[in-house]
């Protein structure tokens, strides 16, 4: 998992270094971040499922770090769009996040993940108690759709990986629904 | 509304005149070495082709730094070879330019199909250096080799009814693999008020760095129209009609609240993707104010007197 996680970072910071990102190497490394960050947001979001359907202790035994590898690709992208994109000027950033709505939906997805990441140590689920730390890591799923909607809005014109990451979202809740309705169904 | 500061480039890093004027000389002197010893292997190709290296300057022209000619050849938005940015440059090799021929019709004393040497040989090219600004927040500057629109368009007699003008893309889904998929209506069409069509800065351009025009970049006859988003300016041109109603851009059709028919390089009119007020100019870091009609307002704000520039975008 953690080969598998870090592996497209290595590959970028390896491009960069060698500088064959293209012509505007920020540009394609800002979108590269954000595209493995959603990536790795929804397979965190399906080693629920993928447990529940094979029984297999490793799915959920990564689900923590997959999360965290998944915020760090999004934290990355958000500096960089920050640092590069937006030369770092405070006064650019906030013309550019008040005037355009996919950067607003973008960031909310993002700083929906934060307290996820604080509460992401064990002490913190005990202190919360697993069911309200439950109830509020579903926030995960919010804001993957979040993040799903920025792409979609940031794109010129709607593309197939798109599509598919909408079906892969959409399965993904309603497998979490179905599951809901039969645990309160059995009286769970 | 929020107040903005601009990063002002320190002196050290503008390019100083001398520099650049030593690489324009460079770039004419290499032209004219180019020229004696290559003039024989040239004869086979189109006479048009090696004028465009003689190509005097033309009226209009900026003095800004050119933008690094691989990246203006590198970094395209040309949909018929895919959408990312490099995709154009990779594909655009399958695109055939010769023979390429034009159909001109409508509303046009002499219409019918011409081929690009029928279209090309009275006219004169020229190079004019002008800014290019991408509705995606971008810009470039880019010496075309072409001729005035408005030249074309008088030769083959528009009628009084000629009252824009439509242009259209090739579609060949084989040569233009970016076709097969349904992103937009192909062909890829434009369209310009014949106002806008006959103004002297409107180029038809069949090169660009005093060589003939890369494929990626619209080979082999494409649009200029410096003061609008640079998705005005249509590549790889085979149809030029004139008509009485306003076409509707391949653009305006996919999304009509995100892209106008008059499409005019504007800070102040919003786009729900990108910000107008700047841009970034490739090759140089930071961003810039974006001008309104990109810095040809004395020239083209006549042709907009009293028009609604926010309703009419």
């Amino acid at each position: 998992m953690f080969i598998g996680a870090a592996l497209p970072l290595v590959w970028l910071g390896g491009s960069w270094l060698a500088g064959t990102l293209g012509v505007i190497p920020e540009e394609r490394l800002l979108h590269e971040l954000g595209r493995w960050g959603l990536y790795l947001l929804l397979a965190t979001l399906a080693l629920g499922p993928a447990f529940r359907l094979t029984g297999w202790p490793g799915f959920p035994a990564v689900r923590r770090a997959m999360g965290l590898w998944a915020f760090t690709y999004l934290l990355l992208h958000v500096l960089v769009w920050m640092m590069m994109i937006q030369g770092g000027s405070w006064s650019f950033m906030v013309a550019e996040v008040q005037e355009l709505r996919h950067l607003q939906t973008g960031l909310l997805a993002w700083v929906m993940l934060v307290p996820l990441v604080l509460t992401s140590v064990n002490r913190a689920r005990d202190w919360l108690g697993r069911e309200r730390w439950q109830r509020l890591h579903r926030l995960a799923y919010v804001s993957a759709a979040g993040g799903i909607l920025h792409y979609w809005m940031v794109s010129r014109v709607i593309e197939t990986e798109l599509i598919v990451l909408g079906l892969i979202f959409g399965a993904l809740v309603v497998f979490r629904l179905a599951e809901g309705w039969n645990f309160s169904s059995s009286g769970h | 509304m929020a107040r903005l500061t601009y990063p002002i480039p320190p002196p050290s890093e503008i390019t100083p005149k001398e520099v650049h004027a030593q690489r324009r000389r460079f770039l004419k002197q290499a032209g004219g070495l180019l020229l004696t010893t290559a003039a024989p292997l040239l004869s086979a190709a189109p006479a048009w082709q090696a004028d465009m290296i003689r190509a005097p300057q033309g009226p209009f022209s900026t003095d800004e730094p050119l933008t690094d000619p691989a990246m203006a050849a590198g970094y395209n938005n040309f949909f018929e070879f895919g959408t990312g940015k490099e995709d154009p440059k990779r594909h655009a090799h399958r695109l055939r330019t010769h023979p390429w021929s034009v159909a001109i019709g409508g509303e046009v004393g002499r219409p019918g199909r011409y081929t690009l040497e029928d279209i090309l040989a009275p006219h004169g090219l020229e190079e004019r250096i002008y800014r290019l600004r991408c509705v995606e927040g971008w810009s470039m500057v880019i010496p075309w080799v072409g001729f005035p629109l408005g030249d074309l368009l008088k030769r083959f007699e528009p009628t009084s009814r000629a009252k824009y003008v439509l242009f259209e893309t090739l579609h060949d889904p084989d040569q233009m693999p970016g076709q097969r998929s349904r992103i937009l209506d192909w062909p890829y069409q434009e369209g310009l008020r014949i106002d806008e069509a006959m103004h002297p800065l409107t180029l038809l351009a069949v090169g660009m760095y005093g060589d003939v025009m890369p494929n990626q970049n619209g080979a082999p006859l494409r649009l200029v129209v410096p003061w609008k988003y640079g998705f005005k300016s249509i590549k790889s041109i085979v149809r030029i009609h004139l008509q009485e109603e306003q076409p509707v851009s391949s653009w305006t059709a996919r999304q009509p609240a995100e892209y106008g028919f008059y499409a005019n390089v504007n800070p102040e009119v919003r786009h729900p993707r990108w910000r107008q007020a700047t841009e970034r100019r490739i090759g140089e870091s930071g961003r810039r104010r974006t001008e309104l009609f990109n810095g040809y307002g004395e020239l083209v704000a006549d042709l907009y007197a009293g028009m609604d520039l926010h309703r009419h975008f």
